[in-house]
């Protein structure tokens, strides 16, 4: 868990957080949103120690932060930042490897670790003995997640991860990486500016303004309570559209098949259609026409939206 | 046209030139005797011109209307053109004048090293054009060692002087080699400070300048005062061998030369480094002395090589003017030579010291070019300052 209380940063004359109060529970992934220049980053870096605040504190597992030297603390949390940042001069091995290194692991259990990592995030074994610049750019940002994840770390803080990759792969390792989160239940800090792709990967989302967090809730929740005039125009109206891609069809119909059709995909389709509806073969094999209400009715369901 | 063809036609028209025109070499009766003058028709047979000039239109002839033929083989008989020229030169014997066959010399003209220069532009056309004009060089120095060229000024003056060549030579290497080691761990670090420390830089690169824009003469003269004065205070120094004149003031002066490369190039090194590179190894957890020696330092290795590259062969040319104040290296030999008006003695001084620069230089290309690629990095030396 981490508690943030009051935290202040201030750049000169501009004010990059402004009493941030956060809570970020064990096993959550937060995503900070907001325009350039908001303080998401800034946040982000505090949590490691990268910024020091002016004033107020950051806990971990209600442990001030201050308490330990800044490379214990780094050390037991990921990091992962857009340009990647790879050591040019090592293999992608001693990329992963340098954190468990670092804490002295055994060499069989840094191996096994990498081999684990590289498998999850879908990196070839052969990939072991390249040299970054071999690598293209999406593999390069698996390659920092497989680092950033490579001593187990329970919290870690991704800042525009996957800003730098073009779209059809960003999507891709998006995927990957929501899977890998549902698997491995890290605390994770995310920051993005790309609502998208908060609405994906987010347990929660904060939108934050002026070194200030305007709203901070659950994606589905923030289709209904967007009093905040900025939150609004900033999550866009379209909004509800942009959730959709959170669900699939599985979540849908209560089932479990290897269909990977998200709702927006679903809500595309029957806008294509004359009459609005939409067949498909459901995991049993059968035909099913789903009809714009059963989209409604799955949102409203839980009071999603 | 394509470079090629213009060092290629450019290198032709030289060669003509040389042969035509220009004088090869004088003759020499004895070292301080007016020479005869020696044109190409004096050195090569009627048959040897008939079978160059046979050459020449073959060549030129692919060269202008055949270009798809490989004239790579023509390329490569010319390679030894020179060497085969310079052991003719050697053999030339004038019919008229008496003369002591074991003092009697030839000194080179301006019509060889016009004709040297030419050949080495028309063979550096092409692929492996590199690896030709290195070949050229070798037979040349070939031929200068192979014992068939020994009436020429140059070998006459290394006869006579052997000893005192090698000593030299071993010396210029020691004086210039040893001061560019001696800067590369001060150069390094004051780079590093000026980074680390950003109000000391303009002091530190102040400092380092000051050395590069005093002529080197001057700082050698304004050494020798403290240096007197040290020695003449603590006597045991002067035993040491630090005194005003010599090895030391030399050494000394060679050392600060070389700084400001070093430095300069490991401050641009290290400020080219990465950023993020940079920040995610603090965000892994790295001290600050694991960042330097694990990823800055090894990243920064290129343009730090390239530094002392410089520094070295700076330093190779530099050394000449250690004989001027006694710390000999082929200073010695090359004034001596200007002040017997003997030019093939300064010659003899001369040829070393630009071979010794181009050896050092490509050594040091090939190491910089082996790390980039071990570190797997792209560096571009043409960013680099000072």
């Amino acid at each position: 868990m981490i508690r943030i209380a009051q935290l202040v940063k201030n750049y000169g004359n501009i004010t990059a957080l402004d009493r941030v109060d956060l809570t970020i529970e064990e096993g959550e992934c937060v995503v900070l949103i907001g325009p350039s220049g908001c303080g998401k980053s800034t946040l982000l870096r505090s949590i490691n120690r990268m910024v020091q605040p002016d004033s107020g504190s950051v806990y971990v597992d209600e442990q001030d932060i201050l308490k330990y030297p800044p490379e214990t603390l780094r050390r037991k949390i990921g990091y992962c930042i857009q340009n990647v940042g790879l050591f040019p001069h090592y293999t992608v091995y001693e990329n992963i490897a340098v954190v468990p290194k670092m804490l002295k692991w055994s060499k069989a259990k840094i191996e096994e670790r990498v081999d684990f990592l590289m498998d999850l995030t879908g990196l070839p074994k052969e990939y072991k003995t390249k040299k970054p610049h071999e690598l293209s750019g999406g593999e390069a940002q698996r390659v920092g997640v497989c680092r950033a994840l490579a001593a187990d770390p329970d919290i870690l803080l991704m800042d525009e991860p996957f800003g730098a990759v073009d779209p059809m792969t960003r999507v891709k390792i998006q995927t990957a990486f929501r899977n890998i989160q549902k698997e491995l239940k890290k605390t994770v800090v995310f920051v993005t500016h790309d609502v998208e792709e908060a609405v994906l990967l987010a347990d929660k989302i904060a939108v934050m303004q002026n070194g200030k967090i305007l709203g901070y809730d659950t994606p589905s929740n923030f289709a209904l309570h967007m009093e905040e005039e900025f939150v609004r125009s900033f999550l866009g109206l379209d909004y509800p559209v942009k959730l959709l891609k959170r669900y699939n069809i599985d979540d849908l119909l209560n089932q479990e098949s290897d269909s990977k059709l998200t709702l927006n995909e679903l809500l595309a389709g029957m806008l294509e259609s004359p009459d609005g509806n939409v067949t498909i073969q459901n995991a049993n094999g059968d035909k099913q026409t789903l009809h714009f209400e059963d989209l409604i009715h799955y949102l409203h369901k839980d009071d999603q939206v | 046209m394509k470079p090629g063809r213009i060092s290629f036609v450019t290198g032709g028209f030289l060669v003509f030139l040389s042969w035509t025109l220009l004088a090869w070499g004088e003759f020499k009766i004895n070292r301080v005797s007016r020479g005869i003058t020696i044109r190409m028709m004096d050195v090569i047979p009627l048959y040897g011109w008939i079978l160059m000039i046979a050459i020449f239109i073959v060549s030129f002839w692919f060269e202008l209307y055949r270009p798809k033929i490989k004239q790579t083989v023509l390329l490569w008989i010319l390679t030894i053109a020179p060497a085969l020229c310079l052991i003719g030169i050697s053999g030339f014997v004038p019919s008229l004048t008496e003369f002591d066959p074991n003092v009697a010399r030839v000194s080179l003209g301006i019509g060889f090293y016009l004709f040297l220069g030419g050949i080495l532009l028309m063979v550096s056309k092409g692929k492996g054009g590199q690896t030709r004009i290195v070949s050229t060089l070798v037979w040349v120095f070939v031929a200068l060692g192979s014992g068939f060229a020994d009436s020429l000024g140059l070998i006459r003056e290394y006869n006579n002087l052997q000893d005192v060549f090698v000593r030299e030579l071993f010396r210029h290497v020691t004086l210039a080699l040893l001061s560019a080691c001696l800067a590369i761990l001060p150069g390094v670090m004051l780079g590093y400070a000026s980074l680390r420390y950003p109000k000391a830089k303009e002091w530190i690169f102040g400092f380092v300048h000051l050395f590069q824009v005093a002529p080197t003469l001057s700082l050698l003269a304004l050494m020798m005062i403290p240096l007197t004065a040290l020695s003449r205070a603590f006597p045991f120094l002067a035993d040491l061998g630090i005194k005003g004149i010599g090895f030391a003031p030399a050494f000394i002066v060679l050392f600060l030369y070389s700084l400001l490369p070093i430095t300069s190039n490991t401050y641009a090194g290290l400020s080219q480094t990465d950023p993020f590179v940079l920040e995610s190894a603090t965000a892994l957890g790295m001290t600050e002395k694991q960042k330097f020696r694990r990823i800055w330092f090894p990243l920064s290795l290129p343009a730090i090589f390239a530094g002392i590259r410089t520094a070295m062969t700076q330093n190779i040319g530099n050394t000449i003017l250690a004989g001027l104040v006694g710390g000999g290296g082929m200073g010695a030999l090359i004034f001596l030579g200007l002040s017997q008006s003997a030019l093939d003695l300064v010659l003899l001084g001369t040829i070393p010291v630009v071979t010794m620069a181009l050896l050092i230089d490509a050594i040091f290309a090939i190491l910089e070019k082996t790390t980039i690629k071990r570190l797997g990095v792209k560096y571009d030396p043409h960013r680099t300052i000072g």
